[in-house]
């Protein structure tokens, strides 16, 4: 029976580890280091969601570090929605970096912030508000793109 | 706005969704499969083992675990029963169902004889829980 295309769950729960610790370095650097912090984790999930697994530098990462961190692999599940969340992830700290480039720090702070709640809720207990938005989307009979 | 509140925002933040997480995460893994399932609840009649998918209208692991329980259901005789969790809050407040899909396999007597909490069984696990519960 045809299943969808799977993830190990470990790997998104790991990734958006990088995806709250980032931003929230860069939160507390303030500009003109956080723009380019937001930036570069913004382009990562981006090409990450575009390119797929391969593409993904910190699902890599965190692949290279998972034997040191005795880290076992986990049940699979659906890739889609995770990828789904990873672009809204995108979007937001690319669209922060942009704020703060432009100077409107506090927007840019708000979506940081916003990325580092959502991320650090998925990472610390596998809940993954994106997930559930793209198969609210689904269900209300949209496309969410994946 | 500077480094010390920065800081003190961050922790509130962070300190604030990590309990959200924790308390969460204490919810869910506390979930148990329950122990009988009444076939009244769901209207059955007919005797036998049954399947029962507990569901809700998010659940992705729930669309991929149906047409598997579907397949089983028609190849061992097992009538399926679908629950939307949302719709039926008595009958998951009755088999304290926490997580989606909770998948149950019940046998004549009403026992529950396997089961899986929030992920969808193989199709051989899923074959061998119902020749599990047949031989009962």
């Amino acid at each position: 029976m045809e299943r969808p295309a799977q993830v190990d769950s470990t790997v998104p729960r790991a990734k958006a580890g990088f995806h709250f610790l980032l931003p929230g370095v860069a939160f507390l650097l303030g500009p003109p280091a956080a723009q380019y912090i937001l930036l570069f984790t913004g382009l990562a999930m981006a090409v990450s969601v575009l390119g797929g697994p391969r593409y993904s530098l910190f699902g890599r990462l965190f692949k290279a570090m998972r034997p040191a961190l005795k880290i076992g692999t986990g049940k699979p599940e659906a890739v889609a929605p995770h990828r789904f969340a990873e672009a809204i992830g995108a979007v937001c700290l690319l669209a922060a970096s942009a704020f703060y480039f432009a100077g409107a720090t506090l927007a840019g702070q708000v979506l940081a912030l916003l990325v580092v709640v959502l991320a650090l809720l998925n990472a610390a207990a596998g809940v993954c508000v994106g997930c559930q938005m793209y198969l609210l989307i689904k269900r209300i009979g949209g496309k969410a793109t994946a | 706005m500077d480094l010390m509140l920065r800081l003190a925002i961050l922790l509130a933040v962070g300190g604030g969704a990590t309990f959200v997480s924790f308390a969460l995460r204490r919810y869910f893994q506390n979930a148990q499969l329950p122990q009988r399932f009444d076939r009244k609840d769901v209207n059955l009649s007919q005797p036998g083992t049954m399947l029962v998918e507990f569901t809700s209208p998010y659940c992705y692991e729930c669309q991929v675990a149906y047409p598997l329980l579907q397949a089983a259901s028609a190849a061992h005789d097992a009538p399926l029963a679908v629950i939307d969790a949302r719709e039926r809050p008595d009958l998951t407040s009755k088999y304290a169902i926490r997580t989606t899909p909770t998948i149950l396999v019940v046998d004549r007597r009403g026992k529950v004889t396997s089961g899986w909490l929030d992920e969808s069984p193989t199709e051989a696990d899923l074959t061998q829980a119902l020749l599990l519960a047949g031989s009962r």
